[in-house]
């Protein structure tokens, strides 16, 4: 790898070489029957030139394509230089010399694929709580990572991290209707996380929510204040404010808070923060780029503040790098990323957050959405719901969705609850093909005006 | 080393009763914008061993991203000793003719290189120019594969493909509109990409708000796509239709749609994005009924659920991962007679849906959805009269595929749904 680095130091402006070795083991089950255990390996190198301001990214598998990589890379970056009227150029960064691995107790190459098998055979019998329970499956993954980066600067990051995720999935049903809700758990860790975890709870918990869904009725459609639950505010947060606070969609014109720096972007109550540092399935200390993660308050106060950046974009913008430039494996360059993103905590109890709401939805449960960054436009689509009227919590609900202006939505939060959490679920942020764990949450909160769709 | 020659020395060195083995290299490149400027240029070359070995009913499996052979079959070995007796252990795929499918490969997609693409890029945002517009994103993708697969009963198939897409993004205002195209061959009419992609922003730009009611609408190739894909493609799962999970089960032989509608799953569809020789575990493709005049045929099914249910694997597995493992290949809706001008003025008052948001987050176990739409259109006696927007399109599919009226003849592929648009009575639109 140093060896590819120094031919390419006379031939570009800059250059880096990243190396990754995952090692990750599964085991799945449906329906009470374990019926796949596996290994998942995966060796690979990454080679990115800056050249007359354009880059240029190849990868291979093997050190032996390494050089041919770069040669790849050096054409690609040269094709785009022919072709491109805009050009970047990076700061300075002083040269990182680091080796660090995120802690765990248990290491996950260590603990038995029967020992992962068992904990998959316990978490499928614990599904089966009611003669409505149909179909389960239930899966555990874990993941041991090494990386190496190297850069013309004189960097050299060795980084080491392992991931442990289990999810449950129940199906029930009643006459003709069926009901299907996911659960599980997300940490960085080793085995220990699926011991602690509630590898027993969550799939009870998972039935339970189907069993409310099969006596639940079709949310109502109209505009309505709504209370969301932590993990709600959480994909709220991550979609909608997260990736229009990267700085790659800033400099590209497609996010709505573009030029807004310094001006109201929500309600005074909206404090929203992306933390790398956080114990969270979304922790890293170092990113793809060999830099530090660092805490990125994104809106303070209803005040939008900052944006989460990479090298590139930080040179761009004129400000401090802060650590979110991250690669989904070792064949993709890093871009800007989220972490652990989520609304901060504020005063209020859970029952003040119903208070005085006389006719209203409670979003409580599984969760799907999309943002538009340019325009502001969402739907989030909550399978479990629950209606508030006169301030309290009456019948149970299915597929709320709802949609409007994420900016609007900001600025119609009437009260945050002091229980600020990250939700630990197994989730995967996808952008530009790129797929990266994060974690996500906030407290309870209420939002005064929002368009609920069911039917009309 | 060669993917056909690396499978054939894996075949020679398992011994287990059952086994499978798929080697595939594929090499890509793909070039995106920043407006008008490349941001990203990457190329990657992969490599990749998985082997699924099985004796007495227990199976391991491993698989290897630029690994070595010897520790793919040994990590298989060590997952099929832990594993237990699966009573429903289909054994492998038995030796059979594969089909001939045309236009899978295409050399001058190989041929394609970085700058060749840059320019391709730069006829794409010429085409789509107007001072009224920016380009947000343009990006173009190649990809050349080889892949080889042998098992223990003696089968062994190699098949090469390419495919190359395009995609643009324009913001007109603060709203933008996206769409984009897919090849196998280097056939794509990258000009058309580009004007269709301005004249629908342009005609996007100033929506006014409308009233929340019921309409009839037009729904688009991308509207019919992301509907089927999320609803449709799960409910004929064989996996989810034998597990209880489908609101399709137990209902073969019924209507499930008005009579116009007629869907199959087609492996061998020309030059289709999904067509392929044989699935992953080296079943041949084939065509397979879904819903004919409004009727559901069947499901798709693996060797697994082929064996659990009694039927024949369909050819659409889709990984030797995780068991069951079924994916469609390409689902086509058979075209009608009528241009989109012809569904929009049989329709006479409704809703044009072009492009739709959020598909993703419908419910398939019963078929209700709600989509955000991103580029609508208000018509009155089959003329447009104004762009629509902030409004959520809600429903129930098998209510709406009973609703529809006519079937279009403008056939789209858009990902691994072939399609055209389609008139549909009395959906819920809240604004």
């Amino acid at each position: 790898m140093e060896g590819v680095l120094r031919k390419l130091e006379d031939r570009c402006d800059f250059a880096d070489v990243g190396r990754s070795l995952v090692r990750s083991s599964f085991v799945e089950a449906k329906d009470r029957q374990v019926l796949t255990l596996g290994t998942l390996e995966s060796e690979g190198y990454g080679v990115r030139v800056l050249v007359n301001g354009c880059w240029g990214f190849a990868s291979v598998n093997s050190k032996d394509r390494l050089a041919d990589a770069a040669e790849r890379a050096l054409r690609l970056a040269k094709a785009s230089a022919r072709f491109n009227t805009v050009t970047v150029s990076l700061d300075e960064f002083p040269a990182r010399k680091v080796r660090h691995s995120t802690p765990w107790r248990e290491d996950v190459r260590d603990v038995s694929l029967e020992e992962k098998k068992d904990l998959v055979s316990r978490m499928e019998k614990a599904s089966y709580i009611d003669d409505a329970i149909r179909t389960t499956s239930s899966l555990y993954k874990d993941t041991h990572v090494e990386r190496t980066y190297l850069d013309t600067a004189g960097s050299d990051v060795e980084s080491a991290v392992q991931r442990v995720f289990f999810r449950s999935v129940v199906k029930g049903r009643q006459g003709d209707l069926i009901q299907e809700t996911t659960d599980g758990h997300a940490d960085v860790g080793g085995f220990e996380v699926a011991r602690r975890g509630g590898s027993e709870t969550i799939p009870v918990h998972a039935a339970e929510r189907v069993l409310r869904l099969l006596d639940a009725k079709a949310a109502p459609g109209g505009t309505f204040p709504v209370v969301m639950n932590p993990e709600l505010v959480g994909v709220f947060v991550h979609e909608a404010v997260g990736h229009a606070c990267e700085a790659d969609l800033v400099l590209a014109g497609t996010s709505a808070f573009a030029g807004r720096e310094g001006t109201t972007v929500g309600s005074d109550l909206v404090t929203i923060v992306d933390d790398p540092t956080l114990p969270g399935y979304g922790h890293y200390e170092y990113d793809s780029e060999g830099i530090a993660g660092v805490r990125t308050v994104l809106i303070d106060g209803g005040t939008l503040i900052g944006f989460m950046n990479s090298r590139e974009s930080a040179s761009r913008l004129s400000v401090a790098p802060n650590g979110h430039g991250r690669s989904g494996s070792y064949s993709q360059p890093p871009i800007v990323r989220m972490s652990n993103t989520h609304m901060s905590g504020g005063d209020h109890d859970l029952e003040e957050l119903f208070e005085g709401i006389k006719r209203g939805v409670y979003m409580r449960g599984e969760y799907g959405g999309v943002v538009n960054t340019t325009s502001g436009e969402f739907l989030f689509k909550s399978k479990e719901g629950q209606l508030i009227e006169n301030g309290e919590l009456t019948e149970p609900l299915r597929d709320a969705a709802m949609t409007g202006q994420v900016r609007e939505t900001l600025l119609h939060v009437s009260r945050v609850g002091k229980d600020m959490r990250l939700v630990h679920k197994p989730g995967a942020c996808g952008k530009q093909g790129q797929h990266i764990p994060v974690d996500l949450g906030g407290p309870h909160v209420r939002v005064e005006e929002v368009r609920v769709g069911g039917s009309v | 080393m060669d993917p056909s020659e690396l499978v054939d020395e894996v075949a020679r060195r398992l011994d287990t009763p059952f086994f499978e083995v798929a080697v595939a290299t594929t090499g890509s490149t793909t070039l995106s914008t920043e407006r008008e400027s490349i941001r990203n240029a990457e190329s990657s070359e992969k490599f990749v061993i998985e082997v699924r070995a099985a004796d007495g009913g227990r199976v391991g499996y491993a698989r290897s991203v630029g690994g070595e052979a010897d520790a793919t079959i040994r990590n298989a070995l060590e997952a099929l000793r832990l594993s237990s007796v699966d009573e429903h252990f289909p054994g492998v795929t038995e030796v059979a003719k594969l089909p001939k499918v045309s236009g899978l490969f295409d050399p001058k997609v190989s041929d394609m290189g970085p700058e060749n693409l840059a320019d391709t890029l730069r006829a794409l945002m010429d085409a789509a120019a107007s001072p009224k517009l920016e380009v947000e994103e343009a990006a173009i993708s190649t990809s050349v594969s080889t892949s080889a697969f042998a098992n223990s009963a003696g089968v062994r198939a190699e098949e090469r493909a390419t495919m190359w897409s395009a995609a643009l993004v324009l913001a007109g205002g603060k709203m933008n509109v996206w769409d984009y195209d897919g090849s196998r061959a280097l056939d794509i009419d990258i000009e058309a990409l580009g004007r269709r992609v301005r004249d629908l922003t342009l005609a996007s730009m100033k929506p006014k708000k409308i009233e929340s009611g019921r309409f009839d609408a037009v729904l688009s190739q991308h509207t019919v796509t992301e509907l089927v894909s999320n609803l449709l493609a799960p409910a004929v799962n064989g996996d989810v239709v034998q597990r209880g999970g489908s609101p399709l089960a137990e209902r073969v032989g019924e209507a499930v749609a008005s009579h116009t509608v007629t869907i199959t799953d087609d492996g061998l569809l020309p030059g289709g994005l999904v067509s392929q020789l044989f699935d992953a575990e080296g079943t041949p493709s084939r065509t397979t009924p879904l819903v004919t005049k409004g009727v559901l045929k069947g499901f798709l099914h693996d060797n697994y659920t082929s064996s659990r249910g009694g039927v024949a694997s369909t050819g659409n597995c889709s990984s030797l991962s995780i068991r069951p493992s079924i994916h469609p290949n390409n689902i086509v809706l058979a075209p009608g007679t009528l241009s989109t001008e012809g569904l929009l003025s049989e329709m006479g008052d409704g809703l044009h849906i072009e492009l739709p948001m959020g598909g993703f987050t419908a419910n398939s176990s019963t078929g209700d959805f709600s989509v955000q739409v991103l580029a609508g259109f208000l018509v009155k006696g089959g003329e447009v009269i104004h762009a629509v927007r902030d409004a959520m399109l809600s429903g129930n599919l098998y209510e709406m595929l009973g609703n529809v009226e006519a079937v279009g003849s403008e056939v789209r592929q858009i990902s691994h749904v072939v399609a055209p648009p389609i008139l549909v009575r009395d959906l819920s639109l809240v604004c």
